[in-house]
């Protein structure tokens, strides 16, 4: 085993990781069947703009249409979900002794701590993929196929996306998906290699995450005008792929802001870990 | 200040060992400064292939934080460390992969099994077999656990799998801090049992940290004392313990003839003792000749072995030091 | 002078109800049609590639739509129901005689004689020589603006849309209204911009039945 491999096993052979699944495969299924009883409902509330100056036709509450709303209202809690392992990954190797086998041995702490990065990021892709793939499979199951309508409803925007286009739409949405959520891992993971305890670098995260959206979202001109500094407005960037036509110059840009905190956020760590006293 | 036994080896290293001298680990002026407070200062140890290199020294003496710097959990703050002839520093991998450490007590994977930790604790340096990791398991007698999770094992197995892990990367220097440390006597015979057996069998060279001076009565060829962060003392066992007087624990029967017969002897002062025993101060050269003479006397000898507490001998260092 | 104001108003009411009527009575053999359509969609607010769907109609009131996947189809104006404008059921008032597409028309405005069913407002504009409705504005009871401009063309012996140009209009905001620090963005605005019918392959009375269009609608297959 290398270095990566070792810190998946260890990741994945903790109970802790299995929150986030289970935690998401709930709330999905639990959506979902929900959505179904009251599918009515939902397309009227959904469709009462449209639907004053068009008639309606097709299925509109389908699988696809299931998993972009899903996305959408729980983008903004999988970060917590990621803390819980990224959070984790280094200061458990302290509140638990291990470190002080793991860093006597000959791979440099230059290795270790960019083999423990990288397995935050697979736990990062593992948890946003199952929650796609959840959304998606019990989707087409209870809902079926079809065109997906996006309802922007902050934008008063609806986006029409054709059947056959949606799968590589939606490869690539959970692709930036990934890519947002890496930078919440970045941040926990920089937190926990700072923490011997996995408390602080869990709260933490969710302190930065939380107050960054709230500034995002105040309504005023000066919190506006920081808008576009704060990482998390860069993090619904997955649903710029959702969009007609795909505005990929603001997703270039997001995508580079995104890459530019999680480079720095992990120079950060790896210049800390590298010259960190293991006192514990 | 500190007193130096340049004649190495100890007695309980082979001949050739003694004439070979290589220096497997040195350090100079070696120190740790937490703050304004120096843990370790100007540290300058040297241990030879071969040897079993004690570190002694109470509690907060600055043992770990030398052994810390030595396995490179701490940076330095003066000083250097070589190991193998290599800067620590600059060949850290190549040196570490020669070099098996535990720092404290060996804290495994709890979540993963025994065999488990010890592949992947093996694997960070070479690629090991399974053979191997049940070898090594079965040397320190925990096979049968092989596939039991580490969090189901008390602390004396979890030393052994420290030293099981250790066997299994066939390092050519061990260093342990401690290792016996929280273990009840049966655990502690075993593991010195172990450091014995990686001397003496695999030829390892064994450096460890102990604040008891019967251990390293018990294992070490050399050894080093540290106090308040400073290194006092460094050589061999056999020269750094030998004292012109010490005093014996004696257990004999009948007491009372043996107590009456030793009271006539002038070289022999009585000390006593409330449990059925009692402490003799005698000229260490002489010990054999008061046991000769009280079996002449048809008095049963059971036991008889020395008796020195860690602050005697301190304080004995110290007064070496302070003659010097 | 009152007898002599009544008889010019009911002169011209009876003008005006005999050119609807005449554009009805035009329609009486329509009794059903369909038609393959394809819609153009240029609306800010709605971003959706171009839609093809068959509409299938039958006299008075009876539509259906088969289409691929999701369809948005204009619920005014849409698609030809000329059934629609029964004289019967508004008050027509002549507004102008105006030129369009350099023939003679004339603009009618319709309202609802029961406003329980509905209150919708209509002008038409129909050439007076043809008899076909050119262009129609609508006023829906939320106060929202619709203009159709529709080009015919001859099957059989119908003419039938074969393009339609709606325009969807946002009712002006009222005075003091703000669209920009309402929190989090929940505004409350409406869809406007165009929409582009084309028609074609109609199928006349080829005797669609009532049950067809009691039936769920119909995928189209591509």
């Amino acid at each position: 085993m290398n270095l990566f491999q070792i810190e998946v096993y260890k990741t994945f052979s903790r109970w802790r990781t299995y929150i986030a699944f289970g935690f998401l495969a709930l709330i999905v299924i639990l959506t979902e069947v929900v959505m179904k009883l009251s599918a009515r409902e939902i397309l009227e509330r959904m469709m009462r703009s449209m639907q004053k100056d068009f008639l309606i036709f097709g299925n509109v509450l389908n699988g696809w249409f299931i998993t972009a709303f899903i996305m959408n209202s729980l983008h903004l809690h999988i970060p917590f979900l990621i803390t819980l392992v990224a959070g984790d990954i280094v200061s458990s190797e302290a509140t638990s002794g291990t470190v002080r086998l793991l860093l006597v041995r000959p791979p440099s702490r230059s290795a270790v701590i960019t083999a423990k990065y990288l397995a935050t990021l697979f736990y990062t892709a593992a948890v946003v993929i199952f929650l796609g793939i959840m959304c998606i499979m019990l989707g087409l199951i209870l809902f079926g196929s079809g065109d997906l309508i996006m309802n922007y409803a902050t934008q008063f925007r609806i986006v029409f996306i054709p059947e056959t286009e949606i799968p590589l739409r939606m490869f690539l949405a959970f692709t930036a998906a990934i890519w947002s959520m890496a930078v919440v891992a970045s941040i926990a993971f920089l937190f926990s290699t700072l923490a011997e305890n996995s408390i602080g670098p869990i709260i933490g995260t969710m302190a930065v995450v939380i107050v960054f959206f709230v500034i995002g979202n105040f309504p005023f001109d000066f919190f506006r005008a920081l808008t576009p500094y704060l990482f998390t407005t860069h993090m619904n960037i997955w649903q710029r792929f959702l969009d007609t036509p795909i505005p990929w110059r603001q997703i270039m840009v997001s995508a580079a802001i995104l890459a530019l905190h999680c480079i720095v956020l992990f120079a950060i760590a790896l210049i800390v870990y590298r010259r960190k006293d293991i006192k514990s | 200040m500190k007193r130096e036994h340049p004649s190495g080896a100890g007695t309980k290293t082979g001949t050739h060992r003694r004439m070979k001298q290589e220096t497997v680990l040195r350090t100079s002026g070696l120190g740790k400064r937490f703050g304004a407070r120096w843990a370790a200062r100007d540290i300058n140890l040297e241990v030879h292939r071969g040897d079993v290199f004690c570190f002694l020294g109470p509690n907060g003496a600055g043992k770990s934080t030398t052994i810390r710097m030595i396995l490179t959990l701490l940076l330095p703050t003066t000083g250097s460390i070589e190991i193998f002839g290599k800067d620590l520093h600059a060949e850290r991998s190549d040196v570490l992969s020669r070099v098996c450490g535990i720092v404290e007590k060996p804290d495994f994977y709890l979540y993963l099994t025994a065999y488990k930790n010890l592949e992947i604790f093996g694997s960070l340096t070479r690629r090991i077999s399974s053979d191997e990791i049940m070898e090594a398991l079965d040397i320190v007698g925990l096979k049968s656990r092989a596939f039991d999770k580490v969090k189901t094992f008390s602390h004396g197995m979890k030393q052994r799998l420290g030293i099981a892990q250790a066997l299994l990367t066939t390092p050519e220097m061990i260093i342990l801090d401690e290792p016996t440390a929280g273990l009840d006597p049966q655990g502690m015979k075993e593991v010195r049992e172990l450091i014995t057996m990686l001397s003496q069998e695999k030829g390892m060279t064994v450096f460890l940290s102990t604040h008891l001076l019967s251990e390293v009565e018990l294992v070490a060829t050399r050894m080093a004392v540290i106090n308040h962060g400073e290194m006092i003392a460094q050589g061999s066992v056999a020269e750094l313990l030998e004292q012109e007087q010490a005093e014996y624990s004696l257990r004999v029967s009948p007491l009372k003839t043996a107590v009456k017969l030793m009271n006539g002897l002038s070289w022999v002062v009585l000390r006593p003792d409330e449990k059925g025993a009692t402490r003799v101060r005698i000229d260490s050269g002489r010990a054999s000749e008061l046991i000769r003479f009280l079996v002449m006397h048809d008095i049963e000898v059971f036991s008889f072995y020395p008796h020195r507490t860690l602050e005697d001998f301190f304080l004995k260092i110290t007064e070496g030091i302070s003659e010097i | 002078m009152l007898f002599l104001f009544t008889a010019g108003v009911v002169h011209a009411q009876e003008n005006a109800a005999r050119y609807l009527d005449t554009y009805v009575k035009k329609y009486v053999g329509l009794k059903d049609y369909s038609a393959d359509v394809l819609i153009h969609y240029d609306i800010t607010a709605l971003k959706a590639p171009d839609r093809r769907a068959k509409v299938y109609y039958k006299s008075p009131d009876k539509v259906k739509f088969a289409a691929k996947g999701i369809f948005f189809f204009p619920k005014q104006g849409g698609y030809f129901n000329p059934a629609q404008f029964n004289t019967d059921n508004f008050e027509i008032k002549i507004i102008d005689h105006v030129i369009w597409n350099d023939r003679k028309a004339v603009r009618l405005q319709l309202l609802p004689k029961d406003i329980t069913k509905s209150n919708q407002r209509f002008i038409l504009t129909i050439d007076m020589g043809w008899h076909l409705i050119q262009a129609f504005e609508t006023v829906t009871s939320e106060g929202r603006k619709i203009k159709a401009i529709i080009v015919y063309e001859k099957f059989g012996e119908f003419d039938l849309p074969t393009h339609i140009e709606l325009q969807l209009e946002d009712p002006p905001a009222e005075s003091g209204e703000t669209k920009e620090l309402i929190p989090f963005g929940q505004h409350t605005k409406q869809i406007s911009g165009k929409v582009f019918i084309t028609y074609a392959n109609y199928k006349v009375n080829t005797g669609l039945k009532d049950e067809f269009f009691a039936e769920p609608n119909p995928e189209l297959s591509q």
